[in-house]
């Protein structure tokens, strides 16, 4: 009950906020990167391939949030449509290092998770995610880590929703299994 | 079918808490985004800056061309002026120039507007 009445507090907080920043508000947009960053840059390390190429992709990222933000539909939801910009531009960012390939699918754009590093080392869910195949990875950190819905998801994927369905289902059977999880 | 239904369910509980975990673990919150926002209001500002300045700058060259054709006109007006007032004016103070003739309209003008703030 608290946590229902928290979160529509923030959400109406949000709205309040991308209202004023459509209207130009500088101050209502710092507000906005400050609440968003945080989870997407952790999102973008994730598949990224080094720091600083996911930090460049988050500047990109808010810059055009800011530039396109009077454009935005009230009916996708701000943090969808800032993942969607996210996901483009980490497309684009791999399209300009890769001029030569003209076609690039969603799996070749994120880095492969290596099963030979030092996995112990690692965090439970690095462990997992190189696990699983990158479009399974960037499902599950998208519903699990985000909190996005299968048709949210395949929105910001360009994916059918039976696809991102199935990946997401394949996913978690394979870390059922990694972490060995049965009837407690 | 039981165990590997309530398999699934444990994974859902299990993947939120490990993500979650993972979030409060990254240190990209609190002072981080803070500065991280600095950085991209930073950049926002100078973007809009530079954008005012170009609109500055193609505003001034277009104000600076509506000037300098007008100067141009009125350069013509004051050849028309210059013309007519040697036609009528005897032959020894023919010579007269721009200046002369903007010296005069100033003084005609400023008599003029001494006369209507006195009346």
């Amino acid at each position: 009950m608290i946590f229902s009445i928290i979160n529509k507090n923030i959400n109406n907080q949000n709205s309040a906020l991308i209202v004023q920043a459509q209207k130009g508000s500088h101050f209502a947009f710092s507000q906005l990167v400050t609440l968003h960053s945080p989870a997407l840059r952790l999102f973008l390390r994730r598949f990224c391939k080094s720091p600083e190429i996911c930090e460049d992709v988050a500047q990109e990222t808010f810059l055009k949030a800011w530039k396109n933000l009077k454009q935005m539909r009230g009916d996708s939801g701000f943090k969808t449509w800032l993942y969607s910009i996210a996901i483009n531009e980490m497309k684009q960012h791999h399209r300009k290092n890769n001029k030569f390939n003209s076609e690039v699918s969603n799996s070749e754009i994120f880095e492969s998770y290596s099963i030979n590093e030092a996995l112990d080392e690692k965090l439970d869910i690095e462990k997992l995610l190189a696990h699983l195949s990158n479009d399974e990875a960037m499902i599950v950190t998208l519903n699990y880590g985000e909190g996005f819905s299968h048709s949210q998801i395949s929105q910001m994927l360009n994916m059918p929703l039976g696809t991102v369905k199935s990946h997401a289902l394949r996913a978690r059977e394979k870390a059922v299994k990694f972490f060995n999880i049965t009837d407690d | 079918m039981k165990n590997s239904k309530n398999g699934i369910n444990n994974i859902d509980e299990k993947l939120k808490s490990i993500f979650a975990l993972d979030y409060q673990k990254s240190g990209l919150d609190g002072i981080e985004a803070l500065n991280f926002t600095n950085k991209i209001m930073k950049q926002i500002e100078r973007q809009e800056s530079a954008k005012k300045g170009f609109a500055l700058a193609f505003f001034g060259f277009f104000i600076s061309l509506i000037m300098a054709s007008f100067l141009i006109y009125w350069r013509e007006c004051f050849y028309v002026l210059q013309t007519t007032f040697a036609a009528i004016t005897p032959g020894d103070i023919k010579e007269v120039d721009i200046k002369s003739i903007s010296l005069m309209l100033l003084i005609i003008f400023g008599a003029g507007f001494y006369y209507y703030k006195t009346q």
